[in-house]
């Protein structure tokens, strides 16, 4: 007689559990949903350019393409890298629009990238597009290793601006800069491959142990230094010219010094990712990037891109940053990479620099 | 019977699946790489000897241990008085000091780092404190961990102290023991297993952040930034699961510190314990209210810091105070679009996690089915708290994003978010769940059988409205934590699920440290509703529930 | 009194029954039988396997060996849902969100009972208990006595067949104890139910039930009757866990008499053989003093080592020849207490001699 009742019971608080699960699926379905939904064409799209510039790109390409909607996943450089090789097994993205030509080359060496040539690769630089015979990525724009001055607090402590990488390792600058490590940031990578291209091997290592002697500290993050230097919580930061315009622009006290000896520069550019679900779309996104209609739209927010012909200087950019890119061997920089990062480590990266 | 299948083996085994999915199997999936090489081939120990003869890992792996012990002792010695004063004092403002105690968890963790660069930072207004040590470094580590840490050792210190047994008082009291004796003699050893766990849980919490280290760590290396350089510097994953490895290790330790503790501690507690009442002793609790309020000030401080930094124009050099921030903010559609998923991703973990959670926390604490099961139950649930949430989020790429995967539909879904924020914040609510419900005589179960009720209908008419006030807890905690976690997310969101956490990083990275405050303090607010909404509901619970009153 | 031995077949009969946790035997080859509406007790000292009797009776552990039958039907292996008895735990387990007619009324709900039905039947049970001006207290406001009688209550709501009450009356205080215990036999005997109930208080076993089983490391040591028990103990065990006993080591049997250390004692019936460590014994009640040892044999001349109050009577430790003995003397026979080295002749009754064995 119980045993009846308590099956009865017992199915009944299944059933209950049942009206549980219907619930925990109604509220998964949409989140499904949301991840699912197509009805229009879309392109994943991952990007390291700057936040604005990736928009106002976007904007670009949907305006003459508005059957394809763009989905971005905006990011730092190295992140973006490391969750494309993350996700081999299934690509998620489609092309990455904008990132270090060195970051992809990481990329493209795992086979992770697909050549393609977009249809105006013959109009773009020849300095800012791939070269072998099955071009893989083409450029956006280039940027190059600066170094972001505090003027306020230079004025209160009567230090003098630098003018010179050299002038960097003088004494007055001892604990006043702080600079990535190459080790976690491609930003440093380019600054010490500029040191190397422009003092050769052996000096450029010797002048790094100099400048070490007055590097407050290392960070993670390439723009950073610059940050740090705006806020008045390092002097002067080894960085790149865009944060710095950037903190101008919102009312920091900073200038953007090139010096004088060349700086290290770097590519940032566009690239298919293999395996890519909406391949034809991110052909025609990779067509309308090497247009001069999109490289008129980075010049809005850097000097260099694409087209030489395109002259423009965004405001509070540094004059003149294309005289002084160096002339750098990209294939020989990026096999080299992995022994520099080594001779870095070595050299500096257990070593506690010195505190003022 | 069906109940009894369902209950013996299936739910457990169903639960157990759901949590291994989300935890065991990811981490596995990346971890597993620590033993192959790029091209998936089995090399053993290879990857472990080629990091150990990187130079910088003694140098990394020391300042891990050392910087973690030195915070987790300043940490606990801060907490265990405070959360003292909390649970056994008859000081004025004790609900205040509580909630002060936990505004570090309601803030992105960009929120006080800001505040903490804003005091003691070259520009810092109390740079002097330091005398003359730069916070960029271990003391900023410390400093900074600290902070972070303490609202974890409060909570559980509190809940330790506050189910004490006052016949042990009387005891004392009646063998003419003074304040301090009985304090030595019966408060110190019967919180033992609270300061065990506290321990273990705020030095494996420091051990494994790397969020701390990367924005005020300066050059000081630790094994956590040592992933971050491996994986996301170098793409080599192999060594960074190796690092991975290295990370789960004082995690291990504390959980066999923790089970040691957990079995000496087990009998301190009868179903005849009286429960302590807060007595009032003018001097202890003057003492305690001032140290309190000195240690509520100075996280208010560096909070307050923060929020008058997302006030400015630039900081340090523009100091006109307005709203243009906010107003910035409102700009742009997507940081809307990112509000209302963190909101969604919130919600969504609390629901799901809190659900999940209880009936774990339940299959543990009244033994429901195989024993098998919840054993294992309770070594996946206490896996978590051990994992970072970079290498969480690693995992999870390598193990949904695998197209063999069943579940490889999950991915680029809001739901795997869910899930993910599930599993990386589990550890603490389950505990809450099994805290809640062994205290509970282990015959209720065994009468309700008696009485023709199974472990399902006890389950709903005794021990759901028991857990209700703690359920809510637990719901608070996923929500609160879910809106303010970036590091496992970074490499799951995609334009349709962007949360606001990460637009605050983006935020930074674009050099606008105004707007990302200002948002930083748009996420606070909402966590502080949530928090007060949490409150609101729970103190509602315990009116309608006359039966706790005695 | 029910007869379990008679020709109705017995309510509830166990038979063989074993169990073991790892190495250690807790319960082994236990067997007895309880009658239709008979109180049992299981009786022994903490750890002696009576709880885990229970439970296995309970059907909340499986037995290794044995079966257990009840109302004629074998439950051996039957789930406890699926078993037919109420059950009152030591620490009562009452559902502490629930009032007490929420807790009487929990297993009535669990069969689906009819609303109307329920109310009815709540009512009936707190009335029986006298709880009826309580029904809507929770278990944190009430008393242990009323906790005990909600859980009582809350244990006769299905109408089991079998009571279960696991050491009901031990959270109580003195008082308390002894009136609920008369009230529980009382209930008991009105409602007709057959109840098995687990104690270690020997005064509580003997007060109220029909039988006791005494238990003794896993063991039954003996059934009986409460009378039978304490007047024929079956062993020294069984003896001095009934009651105070005074117990010697037999030496040696010579004719009808005992020889134990320091005294010769005369036996009104001496067994053929001895047992195994034989111990000669004797109740303290039973020791003659004073005027009553006329006439008697086994006199003894001994002096007072002290003298204790027990109210109704006085326990006398007395010392002499070699012995050591225990004597309760009505208070109003003596009519004063005794004092300390006072000489004093008693006498052991042979009839009142027990040869006890003194094993386990």
């Amino acid at each position: 007689m119980w045993a009846n009742q308590t099956l009865g019971k017992s199915t009944m608080s299944i059933r209950m559990l049942g009206r549980l699960a219907a619930l925990a699926v109604a509220f998964a379905v949409p989140m499904l949903a949301a991840g699912a939904q197509a009805q229009q064409r879309t392109l994943t799209v991952y990007s390291s350019l700057d936040e604005d510039q990736a928009k106002a790109l976007i904007r670009g390409f949907e305006a003459k393409h508005p059957q394809v909607k763009v989905n971005a996943i905006l990011g730092s450089t190295a992140p973006i890298i490391a969750r494309v090789i993350a996700e081999a097994a299934s690509p998620q993205g489609d092309v990455i629009m904008g990132n270090a030509v060195s970051a992809l080359m990481a990329a493209d060496a795992r086979g992770l990238l697909l050549p393609y040539k977009p249809a105006q690769f013959d109009k773009v630089s020849p300095m800012m597009r791939d070269n072998r015979a099955e071009p893989v990525w083409v450029g956006i724009d280039a940027w190059a290793a600066s170094v972001c001055f505090n003027t306020a607090e230079a004025a209160k402590k009567n230090i003098p601006a630098p003018v010179t990488w050299e002038d960097l390792t003088k004494p007055i600058y001892r604990g006043q800069i702080t600079m990535p490590s190459p080790l976690s940031s491609g930003t440093a990578l380019l600054a010490v491959n500029g040191w190397l291209t422009a003092f050769g091997e052996q000096a450029g290592w010797a002048y790094m142990d100099r400048l070490h002697e007055n590097v407050a500290r290392y960070g993670h993050s390439g723009s950073a230094p610059c940050r740090q230097a705006a806020t008045g919580e390092s002097l002067i930061g080894i960085s790149y010219a865009a944060p710095g315009v950037k903190l101008i622009n919102e009312g920091a006290p900073i200038s953007i010094i090139l010096p004088s000896e060349g700086l290290g520069w770097e590519i940032e550019a566009l690239a298919i990712i293999k395996g890519a679900r909406n391949l034809a779309d991110a052909k025609v996104m990779a067509d309308w990037i090497s247009s001069r209609e999109a490289a008129e739209i980075s010049a809005k927010f850097l000097p260099i891109t694409a087209y030489d012909d395109i002259q423009s200087l965004p405001k509070n950019y540094p004059a003149n940053e294309r005289e002084k890119l160096l002339k750098m061997d990209f294939g020989k920089l990026a096999a080299s990479r992995e022994a520099v990062m080594a001779e870095w480590q070595r050299r500096y990266g257990t070593k506690v620099p010195p505190r003022n | 019977m069906v109940e009894r299948r369902v209950l013996g083996h299936a739910l457990p085994g169903l639960l157990l699946l759901v949590l291994a999915a989300g935890t065991v199997l990811p981490l596995a999936a990346l971890l597993g790489r620590a033993f192959l090489d790029r091209n998936g081939g089995f090399t053993g120990l290879g990857n472990f000897v080629r990091y150990a003869t990187e130079p910088g890992l003694a140098v990394a792996a020391w300042n891990s241990v050392w910087l973690s012990a030195q915070t987790t002792v300043i940490t606990i010695v801060l907490a265990y008085p405070y959360a003292y004063a909390l649970a056994r004092s008859a000081m004025p403002g004790r609900a205040a000091f509580r909630l002060a105690a936990m505004l570090p968890l309601l803030a992105p963790s960009l929120l006080p780092a800001f505040g903490m660069i804003y005091l003691f930072g070259q520009q810092g207004a109390l740079r002097g404190w330091l005398m003359g040590a730069e916070l960029y470094g271990p003391v900023g580590i410390v400093l900074a961990s600290v902070f972070h840490a303490l609202p974890h050792a409060v909570l559980l210190l509190a809940a330790g102290l506050a189910a004490g047994d006052g016949r042990l008082y009387e005891a004392a009291q009646a063998l003419r023991a003074g304040p301090w004796r009985r304090f030595m003699t019966v408060t110190l050893p019967s919180s033992r297993y609270a300061l065990v766990s506290a321990t273990s849980v705020v030095f494996v919490l420091v051990f494994t952040d790397f969020g701390v280290p990367t924005v005020v760590g300066g050059s000081t290396n630790v094994l956590a930034t040592d992933i971050y350089k491996l994986v996301i510097g170098r793409f080599d994953f192999e060594l960074g699961a190796v690092v991975g490895v290295l990370l789960l290790v004082p995690a291990v330790a504390a959980y066999g510190i923790d089970a040691l503790a957990r079995r000496t501690q087990r009998a301190s507690l009868s179903g005849r314990s009286v429960p302590i009442t807060a007595v009032r002793m003018p001097v202890r609790d003057t003492v305690l209210f001032l140290f309190c309020a000195a240690v509520a000030a100075a996280i208010l401080g560096v909070i307050g810091m923060a929020v008058w930094g997302s006030l400015v124009r630039f900081w340090p050099y523009n100091l006109t105070l307005g709203l243009h921030n906010y107003a910035r903010l409102l700009e742009d559609g997507d940081e809307f679009r990112a509000v209302a998923n963190s909101v969604v991703l919130a919600a969504g973990t609390a629901a799901a996690g809190t659900a999940v959670a209880a009936l774990t926390g339940w299959l543990v604490a009244r033994r429901v089915g195989a024993g098998w099961a919840q054993g294992a139950i309770q070594a996946v649930a206490m896996l978590p708290v051990a994992v970072p949430g970079l290498v969480l989020g690693l995992g999870y790429i390598f193990f949904f994003n695998n197209p063999a995967n069943p579940m490889h539909g999950l991915q680029g879904t809001m739901a795997l978010l869910v899930v993910c924020s599930v599993a990386h914040f589990y550890t603490v609510p389950h505990l809450m769940a099994v805290g809640g419900l062994v205290r509970l005589d282990r015959e209720i179960d065994l009468a309700a059988q008696a009485l023709r009720a199974g472990p399902v209908s006890v389950g709903r008419r005794v021990y759901l409205p028991y857990l209700a006030p703690v359920l809510v807890e637990m719901f608070g905690y996923f929500f609160v934590n879910a809106m303010t976690t970036v590091s496992a997310l970074i490499f799951l969101f995609n334009a349709q699920t962007r949360v606001a956490a990460i637009a605050v990083v983006n935020l930074v990275e674009g050099s606008r440290f105004g707007q990302a405050a200002a948002f930083a303090v748009v996420l606070m607010v909402l966590s502080l509703v949530a928090t007060g909404v949490q409150l609101a509901v729970r103190a509602a619970i315990l009116r309608r529930q006359r039966w706790r009153v005695r | 009194m029910p007869d379990s031995t008679g020709g109705t077949p017995p309510y509830l009969s166990v038979q063989g029954l074993g169990k073991h946790y790892g190495a250690a035997q807790v319960v082994r080859d236990v067997g007895f039988e309880v009658a239709g509406g008979e109180f049992v007790c299981i009786l022994g000292p903490s750890g002696c396997g009576k709880t885990t009797l229970l439970r296995l009776i309970a059907g909340f552990e499986q037995a290794d060996a044995g079966t257990i039958r009840q109302a004629g039907a074998d439950i051996t292996a039957l789930p406890p849902e699926r078993r037919d008895f109420g059950i009152v735990f030591q620490s009562y387990a009452l559902f502490p969100n629930r009032d007490v007619a929420g807790n009487v009324v929990f297993g009535l709900e669990s069969v689906g009972m009819a609303r109307a039905a329920r109310a009815a039947r709540v009512a009936a049970l707190l009335a029986l208990v006298g709880l009826s001006d309580h029904a809507q207290k929770y278990p944190s406001q009430l008393s242990g006595g009323q906790q005990q009688r909600v859980a009582l209550a809350r244990a006769l709501a299905l109408q089991p067949g079998l009571l279960l009450l696991d050491e009901p009356l031990s959270a109580l205080d003195a008082n308390v104890r002894a009136h609920l215990r008369d009230e529980l036999r009382g209930l008991q005997r009105r409602l007709g139910v057959t109840t098995l109930m687990v104690t270690h208080d020997q005064a509580e076993a003997l007060s109220v039930a029909d039988r006791i089983v005494v238990m003794n490391a896993g063991r039954i040591e003996q059934v009986g009757s409460p009378s039978e028990l304490y007047t024929r103990p079956g062993s020294l065990f069984v003896g001095r866990f009934l009651g105070e006993l005074n117990a010697w080591p037999l030496a040696a049997l010579e004719g009808s008499a005992a020889r134990i250390a320091g005294a010769r004692l005369v036996l009104a019936d001496a067994p053929a053989t001895l047992p195994g460590a034989p111990w000669l014994c004797i109740r303290p009640a039973s020791v003659a003093v004073g005027s009553e040892v006329e006439g008697r044999e086994n006199r003894l001349d001994m002096l007072v080592a002290s003298a204790t109050f027990l109210g109704d009577a006085v326990r006398l430790a007395l010392e002499g020849e070699g012995l050591r003995v225990l004597a309760d003397v009505p208070f109003a026979r003596l009519g004063r207490i005794p004092a300390a080295g006072e000489a004093m002749t008693v006498a052991l009754p042979a009839a009142q001699l027990m040869v006890l064995p003194g094993h386990g």
